[in-house]
């Protein structure tokens, strides 16, 4: 069954002026992180994941009385924003939360853990 | 900055903008942001060396400065509580045309952009001097003989009208596509007209425009082979640059085709012209602009103006003129007919196309044919009424090289 696991990070970090020069303890952290990601790829358990751009670079579509409108920006405005996403294909709720604690173990922001709604959940 | 530096910066801006408006959109941000990553550029390059992958550093910090400026204007947004809908740039229809067909190049779709139909055709060279071209706003005022403070308002209205107009960046469907670079090469025939003669001022050629211009077609056309009409205009370009040196004298007088030193053209672009309309000839999707290269090849391959086939060009020219009736395109057919069969013979022609088009009232045509009928009336004879009709002509140009041959022409007949 697929998980959608979405990591979240303090809006304010991510403005901070050193956002872009990462400390030596975080790419640690980062590589340590892609090790883990390259197991999870070996027993099929990896099924993709990717960083997303700042908040600030969204559009928001949505419907008015005016009809569709596409709007700049985010939905709202949050302390903390989603950084990344993940997928992961497991074989219970019980790996997939074994898996993320060990991520947030590493990578120390809070990441949620949503199923996805296979066909084994439409009952 | 070294020049290799700015040479740098200047062929990555328009490349690093794209890469920026094809994912974020937002052109007027995208812009003000890849001006201030240049601007970092400057400083820090000098300093600390040029990066590995200039680009990819540029794009990074351009990225960097967009998300600032989106904050900032979405924090303004939300502090003036101003609903989405009260904002028309905020706008934008839900998408439900086909989509368009992807391609990956920046560049071209950059031209596209800058050329929008909404925008008006000064706008839409203003802002492709500035965003594709990389020219500064000051070198582009300079360029068309206006201030700096006009030619900013210019620019950053046009940012503003294609803010209005689209909202976004879309590549356009293949149904619009043609027309889309139909404006995009009409754009580039401006510039270039517009360094070949410049309607002010002192000094008959411009070559920055007209050197901006080919380089800008060479970069549409390395992109868009397959478009005849694209070629067409590079070699028309091409051939009409292959004369610059030998159109104006030393003291800056206009040289006129047939007293042209032919020894001074450029034979390499005149050999890349002609082949380039060779080539796209053979293929018979004849527009205008490989007309109008098709004959500025007869001129250029002529050894002499008594040996140019005239009557091929005449044939030409009707062929133009039945694609674009234009009062130039008429008059230069009335030139043409005249060199192939006589004056007299232009003269009829010439009167007739006044009857039905008042190639004598249209402000396009109304200075040069007055020219036109003097050389013919000057060929027939008639020398008084010549001089007469050079005198209206230098009346009505402001640019004072042309004034000064003509005036020169009526002077020498009196």
């Amino acid at each position: 069954m697929k998980y959608l696991l979405l990591s979240y990070t303090p809006a304010a970090a991510w403005d901070a002026a050193t956002a872009d020069t990462p400390s030596e303890e975080a790419l640690a952290a980062f590589a340590a992180y892609q090790k883990f990601e390259q197991e999870l790829a070996a027993t099929g358990e990896f099924v993709t994941s990717e960083g997303l751009g700042h908040p600030a670079v969204s559009t928001t579509v949505r419907k008015s009385p005016d009809g569709v409108v596409a709007t700049d920006g985010p939905f709202a405005e949050l302390k903390e924003v989603l950084a990344s996403f993940a997928v992961i294909d497991v074989a219970s709720h019980e790996r997939a939360v074994e898996i993320v604690t060990r991520i947030v173990d590493v990578l120390g922001e809070p990441i949620e853990i949503r199923p996805i709604m296979g066909e084994d959940f439409t009952a | 900055m070294t020049p290799d530096v700015e040479h740098l910066l200047r062929t990555e801006a328009p490349q690093v903008l794209g890469a920026l408006v094809r994912r974020f959109g937002r052109f007027d941000l995208a812009e003000d942001a890849v001006q201030e990553a240049l601007l970092a550029a400057s400083q820090v390059w000098p300093v600390e060396g040029v990066p590995e992958n200039p680009r990819s550093w540029l794009i990074r910090i351009g990225y960097r400065k967009l998300v600032d400026l989106l904050r900032s204007e979405q924090a303004r947004r939300r502090r003036e509580q101003q609903a989405a809908a009260a904002d028309p740039a905020m706008h934008e229809p839900a998408r439900q045309a086909e989509p368009a067909q992807q391609t990956d190049d920046s560049l071209t779709l950059l031209l596209l952009l800058c050329c929008h139909p909404a925008l008006s055709p000064t706008s839409q060279v203003a802002l492709t001097l500035r965003a594709v071209g990389g020219l500064t706003t000051a070198e582009i005022a300079h360029a068309y003989g206006t201030t700096e403070p006009t030619m900013g308002t210019r620019i950053s209205r046009a940012k503003q009208q294609l803010a209005r107009a689209g909202a976004r960046f879309t590549a356009p469907t293949d149904a619009d596509r043609d027309s889309r670079v139909a404006a995009v090469t009409q754009v580039l025939y401006l510039i270039f007209n517009e360094g070949y003669t410049a309607t002010t001022g002192d000094t008959l050629a411009r070559v920055d425009l007209t050197r901006e211009a080919i380089r800008l077609t060479r970069m549409l056309h390395d992109r868009l082979l397959d478009d005849p009409e694209v070629t067409g205009l590079l070699a028309l370009m091409l051939l009409n640059e292959a004369r610059r040196t030998a159109r104006t004298s030393r003291d800056d007088e206009l040289v006129p085709l047939d007293e042209q030193d032919r020894t001074q053209w450029n034979p390499d672009l005149i050999h890349e012209g002609t082949e380039l309309i060779d080539t796209v000839w053979s293929r018979r999707q004849i527009g205008p602009y490989q007309l109008q290269a098709a004959i500025a090849a007869v001129h250029a391959t002529a050894p002499s103006p008594e040996q140019t086939d005239w009557a091929q060009i005449a044939a030409l020219y009707l062929w133009l003129e039945r694609l674009t009736p234009t009062p130039p395109v008429r008059l230069s057919r009335v030139v043409a007919v005249a060199k192939a069969y006589g004056p007299a013979r232009g003269l009829a022609l010439l009167d007739d196309l006044n009857g039905r088009h008042g190639l004598d009232q249209e402000p396009l045509t109304r200075q040069r044919e007055r020219a036109v009928r003097a050389h013919l009336l000057h060929m027939t004879g008639d020398m008084a009424g010549a001089a007469t009709l050079y005198r209206e002509a230098a009346a009505l140009t402001d640019n004072q090289v042309e004034q000064r041959y003509l005036l020169d022409r009526a002077h020498r007949l009196s």
